[in-house]
């Protein structure tokens, strides 16, 4: 429609806008809302359209960025006391490459991107637009909620143990993590660096590919950015999984604490098979050890790059008589973070435990190796996105509970591995995700198969009638 | 006792973190619970694994070390600067 200017991105902008500004207070979803600056790049778009300009695809759709990703000129705080004033002086390399994409607002997440819930943000949790008394899922829950309530149509979110693909479950929406490498993370406040990936939000796979065609490719400003060619995404949108081999978890359909999700997620596969794959039971035993190794690796990369939020440079400076004390009144992380960085600096510290990160190192070289193998097998792993549906925003979950959230999706952060949650069923009205796990750079079989999956069911068409 | 008071006192001050002893004592309790969780690596076979410090790295070459941003900035950043350095509270107890 803005291509035939049946519709102009200022009025496509101004409408999402207004939606998001009537939702705000029911679902918390954003920390700021970026009116002014919307409105101007929509009509920057609009000139540049109406002057013959070739843009990109995304041009003129507006969409909401989480705020740990760095926006020029704009609050990004991480959703954290310590960076509630803080204006970075650069845009992240994703933001650059959406640049005709007007910015609605910043979206709310779980402090510094730790937790399962949005329910550590300093701004206030956010609420699950299926269920406002439930989680939306984290660390990505604005960017979810705001997608699955209508407030955006498209979002980016940030996955390090499955905080894109975990709330996308419980929000009803399609999530995608990239391979690790495929999209920059220049800009992208650091939670545990070998992990963190940017990626979108949308109501559907197709919306996905999109986005994840304008955000992805090398970036020489991120060392760990992968020098491999970007391809068409959308040319692997077909309607086709003839003979593609799936694999299905025996362990985690097995012990998986839910009943309906074992049960949605199966019946799923089963509707895959009738499109023409093959099904069959691989072996993902190391459950437990899997959790282990990111708690180990994960808090310790966070303790390193935390380290950096000591009220010298930049951020909220606490009084202090002497440096010591400026550190520590400067340092005013809530209760998740802080436990995450004494966790992660306890494995890092020689006296405490010397070996502590070199043995989460070593088992997460075991999950590589072993998801390797099974990839000789099946193109693809099919598996619960999350152990349950959305939990309750009261429910307060201890710190281990609330971990396994995201038991199902961390194997494809430790091995750096392509993975999507998509919508499949539901379970007293609230959504349940699929998880579709693929081998290094093969988005495009995440793609075939989640375009078939949204060609055969309509999950991905319902809308959360709580904020209608 | 896989990590006592004293130790996460002492790992908090590593960490810069000035907890209550309200939170210390919470901390205790849940640290204990997930190191106990964490043991269960103590089972695999990890012996003769390479630790995998990350997915990849590429060629290892660096970017040119130049600056991208203005001394100005980088100041409109700080807390308290002064005379086109940075401010901070003394280092040393007695000068």
């Amino acid at each position: 429609m803005l291509n035939t200017r049946r519709l102009s991105s200022r009025e496509l902008t101004h409408y999402y806008l207004e939606r998001s500004e009537k939702l705000q207070p029911k679902l918390n979803g954003y920390i700021s809302i970026t009116q002014e600056q919307a409105l101007e790049t929509a009509a920057q778009v609009d000139q540049l359209c109406s002057q013959g300009q070739e843009l990109g695809t995304l041009a003129g759709i507006p969409g909401a960025i989480k705020d740990n990703i760095s926006t020029q000129g704009v609050p990004t705080t991480c959703a954290s006391r310590v960076l509630a004033e803080y204006i970075p002086p650069f845009d992240a390399t994703v933001v650059k490459k959406l640049a005709h994409s007007p910015m609605l607002g910043k979206a709310s997440l779980d402090e510094f991107a730790m937790g399962t819930g949005n329910l550590t943000s300093a701004f206030g949790p956010v609420r699950n637009p299926w269920d406002l008394e439930r989680v939306p899922g984290g660390s990505s829950g604005g960017s979810a909620a705001l997608v699955a309530a209508g407030c955006a149509p498209f979002s980016l979110g940030s996955d390090t143990g499955g905080s894109i693909r975990q709330p996308a479950s419980y929000c009803g929406v399609t999530g995608l993590k990239p391979t690790y490498g495929r999209v920059s993370r220049n800009g992208l406040i650091a939670f545990a660096s070998s992990l963190d990936q940017i990626g979108p939000f949308a109501w559907t796979i197709e919306d996905c590919a999109l986005v994840l065609q304008a955000i992805c490719g090398h970036d020489p400003g991120d060392a760990t950015s992968a020098a491999v060619d970007v391809p068409d995404f959308t040319a692997y949108l077909h309607n086709d999984v003839s003979g593609l081999r799936i694999g299905l978890p025996q362990e985690t359909f097995s012990n998986c604490p839910h009943p309906d999700t074992a049960k949605v997620v199966l019946r799923a596969a089963g509707e895959l098979e009738k499109a023409g794959a093959e099904l069959s039971w691989v072996s993902m035993p190391y459950e437990k050890e899997v959790m282990a190794a990111y708690i180990l690796v994960a808090t310790a990369e966070a303790s390193s790059n935390l380290a950096r939020f000591d009220g010298v440079n930049f951020g909220y400076r606490g009084a202090g008589e002497n440096l010591e004390e400026m550190y520590t009144s400067s340092r005013r992380f809530g209760n998740e973070v802080s436990r995450r960085l004494v966790m992660g600096t306890f494995a890092l510290s020689q006296k405490q435990c010397g070996e502590c990160y070199e043995l989460g190192q070593r088992a997460r070289q075991l999950v590589d190796s072993h998801l390797g193998n099974i990839f000789q097998q099946v193109d693809v792993l099919l598996l619960p996105t999350a152990p349950s549906p959305a939990y309750k925003l009261d429910e307060g979950q201890d710190p281990l509970t609330a971990y396994y959230n995201d038991i199902y999706t961390i194997p494809a952060n430790l091995a750096g591995l392509p993975a999507a949650s998509l919508p499949c069923g539901e379970s007293e009205g609230l959504p349940i995700g699929m998880q579709l796990m693929a081998p290094k750079f093969r988005e495009d079989l995440l793609l075939r198969v989640g375009y078939t999956w949204q060609c055969c069911s309509d999950w991905h068409l319902r809308r959360p009638q709580e904020v209608e | 006792m896989l990590i006592s008071n004293k130790g996460i006192e002492e790992t908090a001050k590593l960490a810069k973190l000035a907890l209550s002893d309200k939170q210390l004592n919470a901390l205790g309790d849940q640290l204990q619970e997930i190191l106990e969780f964490a043991q269960v690596l103590g089972d695999l076979p990890l012996a003769h694994i390479q630790p995998m410090a990350g997915v990849y790295r590429e060629n290892g070459n660096g970017t040119e070390d130049k600056a991208r941003l203005s001394q100005a900035q980088v100041l409109a950043l700080a807390p308290d600067s002064r005379q086109g350095m940075i401010r901070v509270p003394r280092v040393m107890d007695q000068c």
